[in-house]
């Protein structure tokens, strides 16, 4: 859904996480590792959240996901959502371990279960802000898929 | 026992709770404020510490209210502008009078959350760095704390099993209660059937799972327990406490362990009960307890939290009146925020010293002692008759 002015509310991003948001335009999903304890987590922050290290790595997520929790928004709360109606919001704990807050597509909300195996699809929402989105897995998928 | 019964709440002052939205903020304040030195037989030339809750966009500052009221203080101070900050405003309330910063100390608290506020008045606290302070992720449409609620909901639901019909326990009792509040701004009783067929607002959360937006205003005036002894009012004392809890297992609305959001997924087993010892008593000696519940799984949570349930088994053990007035453990007797209206804590606390004080009429709990105000957080307050 390219928009040529987009309406939504953008991530908030910073220096802090300006590495996540890069990847993602490239259809790249990278985590955050603490370069001293080697611990990966999110939401993405300033320094790691174990040990205070801010030897921040990236590296290479592989995109699949299974589903630990989703709500079914049927009440506006933002307006610029109303096209929306009724959206689903999930989260994915990704095989890395870290969970990410994300949209879950491809499938109708009573259809929607725990541990539902789901795989990342990047939607290039703006000339410069990539969302990342996720959708059941395909059975034989193995890996990132480029959808756009 | 630290701080034990050393200081009491000598005045409460309540609004009714109103659906309606347009009330004067300011207006509510002093409504609330009047009530309370009433009740307690004191003026504002009694009071030298402020300490407010929480203040805009929903309620008024600090400083606003000394200039509105005319209120003198040598301390004053004011916490986050969120629900949560009840608890650690009776306990800066308890160490300010304790160091003798302060003799008496109001605490006015402004929840007018019927009325519009200009969203291009303020920046969102949900737009921080990280999420929000209920997980919200505005780019992602996981807007309000609603969100945060029912991703709470829905994960305790699918790792422990339970429905619907059972969560109806929590409003269905909190209705009754309200029904016999002529403060709550919902009294109508509702059924299980009511709350089956009701349609969902952020699901799997229905409307009746949801606080009651409402208009009020709350001020309670804590002093020492030798001042509160001279006041008209009988005093209660503040027996016991503890402080919010903070970490990455914690997550709004969601007992640590329950693995939502950035919490790790274990087994939860109480860890801090410490205000109970504070306060020289054991859990089962609570007469009547106030929960925040500004989302029924925040109920779960809480009782979880301070061992009346065991993680996970809360959806039963909630059943069959046990939590309704006349029942094993009388929960939120006001109606709480699902239907007295969402006073931010600060009515739960009222109630509890209405309830000590004999003042509930229909709704009194027979030889009431003790109350415990209770957070999902980990915070709670213990007052004494």
């Amino acid at each position: 859904m390219s928009d040529l002015v987009y309406q939504r509310p953008r991530p908030t991003i910073t220096e802090m996480n300006a590495p996540f948001w890069a990847a993602l335009r490239e259809h790249r999903l990278v985590l955050p590792r603490c370069g001293g304890c080697g611990a990966t987590w999110l939401p993405v922050g300033p320094a790691c959240p174990h040990c205070l290290g801010r030897q921040i790595e990236w590296y290479p997520a592989r995109g699949l996901g299974r589903i630990t929790s989703w709500v079914v928004y049927h009440k506006l709360y933002d307006p610029k959502f109303a096209d929306a109606l009724p959206y689903l919001v999930a989260e994915v704990e990704l095989v890395e371990g870290p969970r990410l807050t994300s949209s879950l597509v491809g499938v109708a909300p009573a259809a929607v279960e725990a541990g539902l195996e789901v795989e990342i699809m990047f939607d290039d929402v703006a000339a410069d802000l990539t969302l990342h989105r996720f959708r059941p897995r395909h059975p034989i998928a193995d890996t990132c898929t480029d959808v756009s | 026992m630290g701080l034990r019964n050393r200081v009491a709440i000598a005045g409460v002052g309540q609004t009714v709770a109103t659906r309606r939205p347009g009330k004067s903020r300011l207006a509510l304040a002093a409504e609330s404020v009047g009530a309370a030195l009433a009740d307690a037989g004191l003026t504002l030339a009694d009071c030298d510490g402020l300490i407010v809750p929480g203040g805009a966009p929903y309620g008024c500052d600090y400083d606003e209210l000394t200039k509105a009221l005319g209120i003198t203080a040598r301390f004053c101070t004011q916490l986050w502008s969120h629900g949560r900050m009840t608890v650690p405003a009776l306990i800066q309330a308890a160490l300010v009078l304790d160091a003798g910063l302060a003799n008496v100390v109001i605490m006015p608290r402004v929840c007018a959350y019927a009325s519009p506020v200009d969203a291009s008045s303020r920046v969102s606290d949900e737009f921080r760095e990280i999420d929000g302070p209920h997980g919200e992720n505005p780019a992602y449409g996981l807007r309000a704390p609603i969100g945060g609620a029912g991703l709470t909901l829905r994960r305790y639901l699918t790792r422990y099993g339970g429905n619907a019909r059972q969560l109806a326990a929590i409003p269905v009792a909190f209705r009754k209660h309200a029904s016999l509040n002529p403060n709550a701004a919902y009294r109508d009783p509702i059924t299980t059937q009511d709350y089956l067929d009701a349609r969902s607002a952020v699901e799997p959360l229905k409307i009746y799972d949801c606080s009651a937006v409402s208009d009020g205003a709350v001020c309670l005036i804590v002093t020492t327990l030798e001042r509160a002894r001279a006041c008209r009012a009988r005093p209660v004392s503040i027996a016991g406490f503890q402080g919010i809890h903070g970490s990455r297992d914690e997550a709004a609305f969601a007992l640590p362990g329950l693995g939502t959001l950035h919490q790790d997924t274990y087994d939860f087993v109480p860890d801090d009960l410490s205000a109970y010892a504070m306060a020289g008593i054991e859990r089962a000696d609570i007469d009547v307890l106030g929960v925040m519940d500004s989302f029924t799984p925040q109920v779960l949570s809480t009782l979880e939290r301070f061992g009346f349930s065991k993680p996970g088994e809360t959806l039963d053990w909630i059943q069959d009146g046990r939590i309704e007035l006349g029942g094993e453990l009388p929960l939120n007797t006001s109606g709480g925020h699902l239907s007295e209206g969402y006073l931010c804590g600060m009515g739960h606390i009222a109630e509890g010293v209405r309830q000590l004080r004999g003042e509930c009429g229909a709704r009194q709990v027979a030889d009431a002692h003790h109350f415990q105000y209770a957070h999902s957080a980990g915070d709670a307050v213990i007052l004494a008759a």
